[in-house]
C-alpha cells in the first residue's frame, strides 16, 4: 500500500491510495488517472460542483495522490460524484494549463485526446502497460462514479489492484496505446475497482 | 393585355436574374465561419512567437529540423520534391507533409485526423521519434534557457515564463494566420476578373467532377474519402482506419486542398504522384461499381486530353503567389536581428 498523505482538514478532500495483495507480487511503476467534475449531493440533488477541475493522481507521488475542493462546503452531503478520465469538452479545446498541461505526459499526441489511465508494471512479473482514454464515440472511456459518503468529509478512496486483474479474461493484452474497445473495457475494470474506505 | 405581358416580362427578368444570382453563389461560395479564431490580448507578439518557433530547429531533438524543414513557405508550406516528410536522423515519415494554409477552418487535423486542435497539432511531429524525436520537457527546458524566448513568451504572455501550452498555442496561431484568399479563383468570385475560356471549361468541369469533395472556397470538405490508391506494400498505411480501427474507415483518407497545387508536389497522401497530370489521369480512370473508391469517383469521369487541359488550366487559378510570397510568413530574419540587438546579443 502507497503511503497516503494528509489532506488539509478544512474542506472536501480526497484521497487516493492503491490496495494490494502481498500474495499478487505487484511492482506498480506507473498509475496515474485523471478525477474530473466533481459534484457534492444531498440527497439526491447537486449543492456543489467542481466543474472545471481536472485532478491528476499520481499514486506514486505522496504530493500528487489527493486534492481539496477549492469550495468550502457549509451544508450536509451525503453523496459524492466524479468522473475518471477527461471530457469530450477539454479533449477538445487545444493546449490547456494545470493538470491538463501536455507536458503532464498524459495527451495521447497522435490520437488526440489525453490518457485518462495510465498504468504500468509488472503482475506476477509479466510486465503490462496500459495507456487507457478515448473521448469519442465508439471508444468513449470516461467512467462517472458515485459514492455514499457517509457524512465524512476527508474522503478516502482505495484502488484495489487485485480486483482490478482479477476481472481481465485470459489472454488479456497486456499493452493498450490507444482508445479501443479493450480500453473502455479495462476503464470500467478501473472504475469498479475504486471504493471509498469508511 | 399589355400589362398582363408586362408583368410576365417583369417576372421572368426576375426569376433570371435570381437563378443567375443562386447560380453564382452555388458556384463561387463564401468562406465559412472559421472553427479557430485565438483569443490573446496580444495576437501579435503570440504570432511572432509562433513564426520564431517554427522556423527554429530547437524544438527537435539534435536541433537539425525545424516545423518549417517539412513545410516551407516556398511550397506553400509543404515539402517539396519528397514524397514523405524527413524527420531528425534522415528518418522517413509515413506521408508526405501536407500544405499549410487556411487552418482556421479545419475541424481536424493530418491525413487522418489525428489531430483534433489546431493548437494540439504542432505537438504530434515535435514528440514523434520519425519527426522531430523531441520530448516536452526537454524542449521547454531549452526555450527556458534561451534568453530570446524568455523575452518573446513574457511579451506574448503577460509576463509568464516559457511553458508549454504557450508554445503550442503561439505555433497554433502563427499557422491559424497562414491565409490563401489571393489566388486568380478568388478574384474571379469577387468579380474582379474573369475566367479564360479555357479556364471557364476546366471550372464547369471541376464543378461536374470535383467540387463534392473538394468544395471551394476552401477546396475540401475535410471528410476522409476513398481516394482509390492501392495501399503501398511496405507503408501499410490504411489511414484514417488507424484511428477510429473501424474496417469502414480502411484506406480513407482526408480530402486535401487543392490551393497552391503548382507549388506543393508530390500530391496524396504518399506523394506517389509527381505531377497534376498523373493525378488526373488516376480519377479519370473507368471504375467499377465494386470498386473501393467513394461515391462520387465511381462516376466514370471520361475525360478527353483537350478536357483535362481545361480542369488543369483551372486548377492552376487556385495558385497564390501572394500567399506564397508573403514576407509575413516567412523565417523571421529581420524581428530576430531587431530582437538580438535590443537583448545585447550578437545578431546572425
Amino acid at each position: 500500500m502507497i503511503e497516503m498523505q494528509k489532506a488539509k482538514e478544512t474542506n472536501i478532500a480526497f484521497v487516493f491510495s492503491i490496495n494490494t495483495d502481498k500474495k499478487d507480487s505487484m511492482q506498480w511503476d506507473v498509475l496515474r488517472f485523471y478525477v474530473s467534475l466533481v459534484q457534492i449531493c444531498s440527497q439526491g440533488k447537486i449543492i456543489a460542483s467542481d466543474s472545471s477541475g481536472y485532478h491528476l493522481i499520481d499514486l506514486n507521488d505522496s504530493l500528487r495522490n489527493s486534492f481539496t475542493l477549492k469550495t468550502p462546503i457549509s451544508e450536509a452531503f451525503d453523496e459524492v460524484r466524479f468522473c475518471i478520465g477527461v471530457d469530450s469538452i477539454a479533449s477538445t479545446s487545444g493546449a490547456m494549463e494545470g493538470d491538463l498541461n501536455p507536458s503532464e505526459h498524459m495527451y495521447w499526441t497522435w490520437q488526440s485526446g489525453y490518457i485518462f489511465v495510465k498504468m504500468e508494471g509488472k503482475v506476477k512479473r509479466n510486465p503490462f502497460e496500459y495507456h487507457l482514454g478515448g473521448y469519442a464515440f465508439p471508444n468513449k472511456a470516461i467512467q462517472e462514479l458515485h459514492f455514499d459518503t457517509g457524512g465524512l468529509h476527508k474522503l478516502r478512496f482505495a484502488f484495489d489492484a487485485h480486483h482490478f486483474f482479477a476481472q481481465l479474461p485470459a489472454n488479456f493484452p497486456s499493452v493498450l496505446m490507444r482508445p479501443c474497445r479493450e480500453a473502455t473495457l479495462l476503464m470500467q475494470h478501473f472504475a469498479a475497482a475504486i471504493h471509498l474506505e469508511k | 393585355m399589355k400589362n398582363k405581358t408586362g408583368v410576365f416580362l417583369f417576372l421572368l427578368v426576375c426569376i433570371l436574374a435570381t437563378s443567375a444570382f443562386v447560380q453564382n453563389g452555388k458556384d463561387f461560395p463564401a468562406f465559412p465561419e472559421k472553427k479557430y479564431k485565438g483569443n490573446f490580448s496580444r495576437p501579435a507578439s503570440v504570432r511572432l512567437l509562433g513564426r520564431m518557433l517554427f522556423y527554429d530547429p530547437i524544438l527537435s531533438a539534435d536541433s537539425s529540423i525545424s516545423c518549417a524543414s517539412c513545410h516551407s513557405p516556398y511550397n506553400a508550406f509543404a515539402h517539396t520534391d519528397h514524397a514523405r516528410s524527413h524527420g531528425i536522423h534522415d528518418s522517413m515519415g509515413l506521408r508526405n507533409a501536407p500544405s499549410l494554409f487556411n487552418l482556421s477552418y479545419h475541424p481536424s487535423f493530418m491525413w487522418d485526423g489525428a489531430i483534433n486542435h489546431l493548437e494540439m497539432q504542432s505537438l504530434a511531429p515535435i514528440t514523434h521519434s520519425g519527426e522531430m524525436g523531441e520530448s516536452v520537457s526537454h524542449v521547454l527546458g531549452k526555450l527556458r534557457r534561451q534568453a530570446i524566448y524568455r523575452h518573446l513568451f513574457a511579451d506574448a504572455f503577460s509576463d509568464t515564463a516559457p511553458s508549454i501550452p504557450g508554445m503550442l498555442k503561439a505555433i497554433g496561431f502563427f499557422m491559424a494566420g497562414l491565409e490563401s484568399k489571393s489566388s486568380k479563383y478568388d478574384s474571379v468570385a469577387a468579380g474582379k476578373t474573369v475566367f479564360t475560356e479555357q479556364e471557364r471549361k476546366g471550372h464547369l468541369i471541376f464543378i461536374r467532377h470535383c467540387a463534392s469533395c473538394h468544395v471551394p472556397p476552401l477546396f475540401s470538405n475535410f471528410a476522409f474519402e476513398l481516394n482509390g490508391l492501392p495501399p503501398d506494400k511496405l507503408l501499410k498505411d490504411f489511414g484514417r482506419m488507424r484511428q477510429t480501427l473501424l474496417r469502414s474507415d480502411s484506406l480513407r483518407f482526408k480530402v486535401p486542398s487543392l490551393r497552391n497545387l503548382d507549388f506543393s508536389a508530390p500530391y496524396m497522401h504518399d506523394g506517389r504522384f509527381k505531377t497534376l497530370t498523373e493525378v488526373i489521369n488516376h480519377y479519370n480512370i473507368p471504375r467499377n461499381p465494386s470498386d473501393y473508391v467513394s461515391g462520387e469517383l465511381k462516376r466514370n469521369m471520361a475525360l478527353t486530353a483537350i478536357q483535362k487541359t481545361d480542369l488543369l488550366a483551372f486548377l492552376l487559378c487556385l495558385n497564390d503567389r501572394r500567399f506564397v510570397f508573403n514576407a509575413a510568413y516567412q523565417y523571421p530574419r529581420n524581428e530576430l536581428d531587431s530582437l538580438k540587438k535590443r537583448l545585447g546579443s550578437p545578431a546572425k
